[in-house]
């Protein structure tokens, strides 16, 4: 800097001096626009006193001040100031960009939220930092604001304490220092009272900048992922309520939501085909053409059906020898004989195309249009040319003959019903062409498909945002939430979920003791948990109408998604069988196997199924409802194992316990069913019949020992469990194992609890299920352990969905996933609460100064 | 800058006299650097010691001579601590939870980890995308490091150390450039404005000027401008292509056999040649993409597009506008009309 000073120094001795010694007596305008007298006018900084109201106003302005300084920058003329806005502004777009990419990866739009949340998240932890932790606590602890902020006379905002060699305390009144310097402590008799109090805020506030830059590293990172932790749940129920919304739109206003989803692809695809194939042949591509744009949307199985149809109504079953019909044949035949030892003879065999189609010509095939029953004549005839040329080369090389009958065979296809190359030849030129005709039908046709089409995405769509396997549906979000509710509901602690989440055995120990506990409530208490059990489990009911469930009662007045699917694909069905269009096949993919009648009243075709199976309208309908069967159970499972379980504790309703079983085998019977309900899982449901138990079990006719509600037993233990067996010839255990547990009225408390939340008639109708079908498989638990001896064959699909999640495998999963988060929760905000107290207890210390020596009072 | 005086009894004078004790200073001047791998590890590498040290110490301790170089330089602190926060938030607990979590928790942990290590590593090597061009195109070194000297005021009364070295750039402040270290040295025979006269003839101004410096200053002022218009909004764009190649499917491979552990050659090579290849595939899969929207297929190239548009685009706007000749009337440094005040 000196050497500055120096160089200015020496170049001022040229400049010429005002010389103007004496005392000014006219002054005017012009002389006072001079140099010589040119004054710095007042400085026209201010502090920033902004409050959380005018926070808004100050975003616009900053926002404005940022346009400005990137317009300046890129002009070149920007100043310091305004370079660092950029570079702010250049970091919030790095951070966009990051967000807008990892946006593009993710599927579910949970995820891609979160990206942006993140962003958001870390900007506003960077923000908030130094204002909670360094800004808030020395205005309370000093009474100084040390992220103060100026504008300055050209309109910069700045930070008054950041650079501490400038710092214009001339912005601050004079009044206002000494005020700082009462809350300061500093003695009031001291020599240059303002300038030791200015001292003593600088090193506040250089203390303060130190240990911010110190805790942002941590704290943001951390402050971050709390924020985005906090964040997840209200995110996903917004989203949740929004995605549901959409979703029952969607069915409300169905006729429009078809209308809106409606593209016309096909028809205006189908148009271009037209319009370039219009009166050409129908050749094997155009056909794979239209056969591909209408089935685009369809699975092969489907495309198979309406390829079955769109062949029959594009072939007239007639084809066209021409020379393109030639040249393919003589491409096949080539293909046919290439590595056989006729290759090298095929020139004298086979004729060359010209003399080829001459032969033709003469024995009237060339040229023409052949029906299909004629194929086997032509193959014959052309057969006989190659013959005539085998005898002729046979006549000539005596010694190297060609057996005629080998040939032949060597020309069949090796593969059965398949055709080989004469007839591939033949058949690669159909006669049939796209005649006006053959275009209306492709038209009317594409607006089928379409209209279908449509249909198909808005059932679709309903059911991906209802049910779907993604975090944000509106059944795993229900999901989530009731699992959730019940840890606060069966009172289970952080430090529970600690120790057993490892093991499931744990566990389901936990569970069984907790809901033993529910199970000897008094009335009233059981009752509140039951009705607050059954009323996160309604819930269900917002989300999709019970009449879709195959526990709800089958009702047409509510336009259910399944009354919809039905409605909405038959009513397009009429129009894929009229007098110029019929699609048999494609019906049958679409709606299963199926007949029509004549509704007498109306006079209108009806389709009626026979079997329904792998169809369309079976596949979206059961994608929706098995999911809701699997949830549904798994809740119901809960309910009756809970309502089990207060069964036994009052004795009530549990006939199985009271019948002429001894003593020891009631004990096996209800420890059966109790880990029965807990653990038996959907999964290996087949193998979990498995039941130790004694052989030769006490016959006293005692009955189930209470104490105190808690079921105390008597001879179940006694016997050392490795030498208990599993009986599996007594069907008649399981059989009232399964009664026990499904086959009873439900307890009196459980009824009152539930009444009214449409929960009750779901209980009932899923232990009907379970008794009627489950227990009546053919190999349900054990092979032939038929409840009521008539057999059922049920898909292991039904048997997966019907058993619902096991108690224990719902909780398991539940405590881990709470676990992970509190865990996660726990050490972070641990740290951060560590960070905090000492970031804001090291403020304490700051600014100590020895005061000096008074002003001798003199 | 005239600091407040707080002790009326310091009769110490400005200097030391005890000879001995005084610090051999490395620069006795403010010095004009070499801007070279060498002189910028060494600067890098003295910055960072003193930010975790001498000017943490000195800021705690709420020191009169702390100075905004100092708090600028400390934000490396949050930097890095920030950088390792991260890493840590997304992987310490991961193993703590149950066995089936703890894999999947990895893999986005170590991506977290990769992505935020990518970022620091592309934001500070595409710095030089910017300004090597533009060196190379105006033969303005934007990025010319000097050391400064600074005098301090004595901490106490036995306080003889009261010099200190700053690393600062020529061109760190558009308002305030250090022209003066630009001037040659005419005692040691260098042209007084010999880098002036470099500038100006790779800005087309010709050779031979009277006044080099004067001609040229407002250029490279609006140059320097622009290049750091560049090079902040564009690194960080390249940090997000850190972050998304970091990002991709093909790194999780190198996880499962990652291995820092060099003396352990076998484990350590398969490592190094794991990465080798997941760095190839990756970068790859960032650039091809995979999926069937057109996001999912071109928002590697587009991210990356962005970056290279950005630092292209800088480097045309710095190069190229800049060329004209622009002669400042002296009319133009003070402007009559406009109010000059302080503050």
């Amino acid at each position: 800097m000196t050497s500055l000073i120096n160089n200015y120094i020496n170049t001022r001795t040229n400049i010429p001096q005002n010389t103007n010694t004496g005392k000014m007596v006219n002054t005017n305008v012009e002389e006072l626009d001079t140099r010589n007298y040119l004054k710095p006018l007042k400085g026209r900084g201010r502090l920033v006193r902004g409050n959380i109201f005018d926070a808004p106003a100050r975003m616009v302005r900053d926002a404005a001040y940022n346009v400005k300084s990137l317009k300046h920058a890129i002009k070149g003329n920007a100043n310091d100031h305004e370079l660092g806005k950029i570079n702010d502004m250049g970091m919030f777009l790095g951070g966009l960009g990051i967000a807008s990419y990892l946006f593009t990866k993710k599927q579910a739009p949970m995820e891609k939220a979160m990206e942006f949340i993140g962003l958001g998240s870390f900007f506003a932890a960077m923000a908030i930092w130094p204002k909670l932790a360094i800004q808030l606590p020395a205005q309370l602890i000093h009474g100084i604001n040390v992220q103060q902020e100026y504008i300055d006379s050209f309109g910069r905002k700045k930070k008054f304490h950041l650079d501490p060699q400038f710092k214009p305390w001339d912005l601050y009144p004079e009044q206002k220092i000494y005020k700082y310097a009462d809350r300061l402590g500093v003695p009031k008799d001291i020599p240059n009272r303002k300038a030791f109090t200015q001292e003593k805020i600088n090193k506040i506030a250089t203390q303060s900048n130190t240990m911010w830059m110190l805790s942002a590293g941590f704290a943001t990172a951390i402050l971050s992922g709390l924020i985005c932790n906090k964040l997840e749940k209200p995110v996903q129920n917004g989203l949740n309520a929004i995605n549901n919304y959409r979703a029952d739109q969607l069915l409300e206003n169905f006729p429009d939501s078809v209308t809106d989803a409606n593209t016309n692809y096909v028809k205006n695809s189908m148009q271009k085909i037209i319009e370039t194939n219009k009166g050409h042949s129908i050749d094997d591509k155009l056909f794979t053409e239209i056969l591909n744009l209408l089935a685009n949307d369809f699975g092969p199985v489907t495309k198979t059906g309406i390829e079955k149809d769109l062949r029959k109504i594009l072939y007239n079953n007639k084809f066209a020898v021409n020379s393109i019909t030639v040249e393919n044949m003589l491409t096949e035949l080539n293909k046919q004989l290439k590595g056989t030892r006729y290759q090298p003879l095929k020139d004298i065999i086979i004729p060359d195309k010209d003399s080829f189609i001459a032969k033709l010509t003469e024995k009237n095939i060339f040229g023409k249009e052949h029906d299909k029953n004629d194929i086997r004549k032509i193959s014959r005839n052309i057969l006989a040319i190659f013959k005539e040329n085998i005898l002729e080369y046979n006549k000539t090389h005596p010694e190297d003959k060609i057996d005629w009958t080998d040939f032949v065979n060597k020309l069949n296809n090796k593969e059965i019903n398949k055709a080989g190359p004469i007839v591939k030849g033949i058949t690669s030129t159909p006669a049939s062409k796209l005649t006006p005709e053959v275009q209306t039908t492709l038209k009317e046709m594409a607006t089928v498909f379409d209209d279908l089409n449509a249909v198909k995405n808005v059932l679709g769509k309903y059911a991906y945002l209802k049910v779907a396997a993604a975090p944000e549906t509106s059944l795993a979000n229900y999901w989530n939430n009731t699992a959730d509710s019940l840890i606060k509901l069966f009172n289970i602690t952080p430090d529970e979920i600690k120790k057993t989440r490892y093991d499931s055995d744990l566990v389901y120990k936990l569970i069984r003791e907790k809901m033993t506990e529910v199970a000897n409530m008094n009335q009233e208490d059981y009752t509140k948990f039951m009705s607050t059990l059954g009323k996160k489990v309604a819930k269900i009911n917002d989300i999709l109408k019970s009449s879709d469930s195959d526990f709800g009662i089958k009702e047409t007045k509510h336009a259910g998604f399944m009354n919809i699917v039905d409605s909405s694909i038959d009513r397009i069905l009429p129009r894929l069988e009229t007098d110029t269009l019929k699609m048999p096949n494609f019906i049958r993919r679409l709606i299963g196997v199926y007949y029509t009648e004549i509704n007498p009243e109306t006079k209108q075709k009806v389709f009626k199924t026979i079997y329904t199976g792998g169809s369309y309208k079976d596949v979206i309908k059961r994608a929706v409802s098995d999911r809701m069967l699997g949830v549904e159970s798994s809740f119901m499972r809960l309910i009756n194992a809970i309502d089990l379980m207060r069964r036994v504790a009052t004795d009530q309703n549990v006939t199985q316990l009271h019948n002429g079983y001894g003593a020891e085998t009631k004990e096996e019977l209800l420890e059966a069913a109790i880990r029965s309900v807990f653990n038996d899982h959907n999964a290996d449901f087949a193998t979990k019949g498995y039941t130790k138990r004694n052989p030769n079990p006490e016959q006293g006719n005692g009955n189930i020992v209470r104490k105190a509600g808690k079921i105390v037993y008597q001879f179940l233990h006694k016997m050392p469990e490795e030498e208990k067996v599993d009986i599996p010839m007594d069907a008649g255990f399981f059989q009232e194992k399964i009664k026990l547990i499904f086959g009873n009225q439900p307890h009196e408390d459980t009824k009152n609890a539930l009444t009214g939340l449409n929960i009750l008639e779901k209980l009932e109708a899923y232990k009907t299920h379970v008794i009627e079908d489950l227990a009546n498989d053919f190999y349900f638990a054990k092979p032939n352990h038929s409840i009521s001896g008539n057999k059922k064959f049920l898909s292991s699909r039904y048997k997966f969905n019907i058993c619902g999640i096991s108690i224990t495998e719902m909780f398991y999963n539940l405590f881990n996933q709470k676990y992970n988060t509190n865990k996660w929760f726990k050490v972070f905000g641990g740290f951060a609460a560590a960070l905090t107290t000492v970031t804001v207890g090291s403020q304490f210390f700051f600014g100590r100064m020895k005061n000096p020596e008074k002003a001798q009072k003199g | 800058m005239i600091p407040a005086v707080n002790s009326l009894n310091n009769t110490i004078p400005f200097s030391a006299g005890d000879n001995a004790n005084e610090k051999k200073l490395a620069y006795t001047k403010d010095t004009l650097l070499k801007n070279n791998l060498m002189t910028r590890t060494r600067i890098g590498f003295d910055k960072l010691t003193n930010a975790f040290t001498v000017y943490t110490a000195k800021g705690l301790k709420g020191s009169k001579n702390a100075n905004f170089y100092e708090f600028l330089t400390m934000g490396t602190v949050p930097y890095i601590v920030g950088s390792g926060m991260l890493m840590a938030v997304f992987n310490t607990v991961n193993t703590k939870y149950a066995a089936d979590s703890v894999k999947s928790a990895c893999r986005l942990g170590r991506k977290m980890a990769l992505g935020v290590l990518f970022y620091g590593l592309m934001k500070s090597i595409s710095k030089p995308f910017v300004t090597t061009p533009v060196k190379w195109f105006t033969g303005v070194d934007t990025q010319l490091p000097y050391a400064k000297v600074n005098y301090e005021l004595p901490e106490d009364i036995n306080d003889t150390d009261i010099t200190s070295i700053e690393y600062h750039k020529v061109f760190e402040s558009v308002e305030f450039p250090r022209w003066d270290l630009l001037y040659g040295d005419e005692t040691k025979g260098e042209k007084r404005n010999f880098r002036y006269d470099k500038i100006a003839k790779k800005l087309g101004l010709g050779t031979n000027l009277n006044d080099s410096d004067q001609e040229v200053k407002p250029l490279v002022k609006e140059i320097v401008v622009k290049t750091s218009t560049a090079t902040n909004i564009s690194q960080y764009l390249w940090a997000a292509c850190g972050v998304a190649f970091a990002f991709q499917k093909p790194w999780e491979k190198f996880f499962n056999v990652m291995s820092f552990k060099f003396w352990k050659p076998e484990a350590f090579a398969k490592s190094a040649i794991q990465f080798g290849r997941s760095f190839v595939e990756s970068a790859k899969s960032f650039y091809f993409g995979n999926g069937s929207s057109f996001m999912n297929r071109h928002g590697g190239k587009l991210l990356l597009g962005t970056a290279i548009a950005a630092s292209a685009l800088g480097v045309i706007n710095a190069s190229t506008s800049a060329n004209k000749p622009s002669k400042l009337d002296s009319a133009d440094v003070i402007e009559k009309d406009r109010k000059y005040v302080v503050n």
